[in-house]
């Protein structure tokens, strides 16, 4: 009697046909008895299984869908030695410790994939918000038929003017107005860009044929105007008052 | 067929930001959802199985390939919802896959295109056993039920599950997927009204020709 027969594993040894010459008590334990070693396997694995078996050049070992007597679809690793005519094959099936694991892996995938999608929705939220309130940043004000008031909120940057420019320039040909007042009071750190940028709608608004002036410069604010490529030729005033006192009669 | 190929090697590394930016490149130049899912996602997974079958990968690396393909998917469709501008109707749908059956991507795709088309959908995801399939369903009460298997020995559940679900007294479509659809005969496991697809484009199809927010008379 072999040796063969007392492996703590499942093993079969097979001929070039596959046919089971020997096979442990192990194997017998796990699989329902099978004269040919093809059997066993799952009708899809047949192929890779004859590549293992068959194909020298092949890694001797491999992963393979197995039937058992506990389940039709079983993931075995095999691993196969011929000697001359007669191939050794040892079946160990993979742990199903590996499958517990692979479960609470799952999970953690779900739920990191779930508070990806919430923080991108609150991304898209908190966009929405700040557009929102660079909105209400630039609120044009109808003073008089004649005098509308733009106080600015908060940073003069590129995306303030960007945003809020053609809505500026749109409202101030909605009526009769000459003058549009840019009340700086409420404006805290400056950008280059932002500077430009508000430049340009001033020189817009004035080739349009209004009066913008800008009022409640501050110091800090000074430097960056200075800097600006080009100045626009308008109105500086330090007080909302004064500009009420010049323009609302 | 190269992009694909690109992407399974991604998603076997697990690199979803690679990944991803190789799907949101399709998006952004115009492919729609049908070709990302079934020649770029679905094609990528036919490899990965190739590639498992030549013994170049094994489970472990197919089952990473397949959350980082999951979470792609979640990514598209939330992209995709964003931009849809479909108006939604009422038309309820729900999606399984039946007892044991661990594949789920596919059918995924099929409720993320029942959603794309304005359906409402709910997706249940791998092995859902028949009476919870029944209770959902019963609770919900959707129009469609779509069913997946991948696994041949899996057919045998397709009989008790399209004839109880089919038997439900609001009467739903049901209607089966799965890769060996296009490769078998599985209709004598359903019933005359039962609906087999081979492909997402054939899903895609029935969609675009279902009369939105009136109830089909398919097996009414």
């Amino acid at each position: 009697m072999s040796e063969h027969k007392f492996l703590p594993q499942p093993y079969f040894l097979i001929n070039k046909e596959f046919d089971i010459l020997e096979f442990s008590d192990k194997s017998a334990d796990v699989f329902d008895f099978s004269t040919n070693f093809l059997d066993l396997t799952d009708w899809e694995s047949q192929g890779k299984l004859k590549n293992i078996l068959g194909n020298s050049e092949s890694r001797p070992e491999g992963e393979i869908i197995m039937k058992t007597k506990e389940s039709p679809y079983a993931l075995f690793d095999i691993s196969v030695k011929w000697n001359q005519d007669e191939c050794h094959v040892i079946c160990i099936e993979k742990d199903h410790r590996l499958a517990e694991l692979e479960r609470i892996v799952e999970k953690h995938r779900v739920r990191l994939a779930e508070t990806n999608l919430e923080l991108l929705e609150k991304k898209e939220q908190i966009e929405k918000t700040l557009n929102e309130i660079r909105n209400l940043s630039c609120p044009f004000i109808r003073l008089t038929t004649r005098a509308a008031l733009v106080p600015l909120f908060g940073n003069l940057d590129h995306e303030l003017i960007l945003q809020n420019g053609t809505r500026i320039l749109e409202m101030s040909q909605d009526g009769s107005y000459l003058e549009i007042l840019f009340d700086f009071n409420g404006v805290g750190e400056l950008t280059n860009e932002g500077v430009e940028a508000f430049i340009a709608l001033v020189k817009e608004l004035q080739l349009m044929g209004l009066a913008p002036s800008i009022i409640g410069i501050k110091p800090a604010h000074a430097i960056y105007l200075n800097s600006a490529a080009s100045v626009p030729d308008v109105p500086f005033l330090n007080s909302l008052s004064k500009a009420f006192k010049k323009s609302v009669y | 067929m190269e992009k694909a190929i690109e992407l399974a090697q991604l998603l076997l590394q697990g690199n979803q930001d690679a990944a991803w930016h190789l799907i949101d490149e399709e998006r952004v130049s115009g492919s729609d959802s049908l070709h990302i899912y079934e020649n770029i996602l679905t094609k990528a997974m036919t490899h990965i199985g190739y590639l498992w079958e030549t013994n170049k990968i094994t489970v472990a690396d197919e089952h990473l390939a397949t959350s980082t393909c999951d979470f792609l998917l979640a990514q598209y469709f939330w992209h995709k919802k964003r931009e849809d501008r479909t108006s939604n109707h009422n038309r309820k749908a729900m999606f399984l896959c039946v007892e044991d059956e661990q594949h789920y991507l596919g059918i995924k795709m099929a409720s993320q295109l029942f959603a794309e088309h304005g359906w409402q959908t709910r997706f249940h995801g791998p092995n859902l056993p028949l009476d919870y399939a029944k209770k959902a369903a019963n609770e919900w009460k959707p129009e469609v039920i779509c069913l997946s298997f991948s696994i041949l020995y899996h057919a045998e559940h397709l009989s008790p599950y399209i004839k109880e679900l089919e038997e439900l007294p609001f009467r739903p479509q049901i209607i089966i997927g799965g890769r060996l659809v296009t490769r078998y005969e599985f209709r004598r496991y359903g019933s005359d009204r039962t609906v087999f697809f081979r492909s997402l484009n054939e899903v895609n199809d029935w969609l675009e020709h279902q009369p939105n927010g009136v109830r089909s008379n398919v097996g009414t």
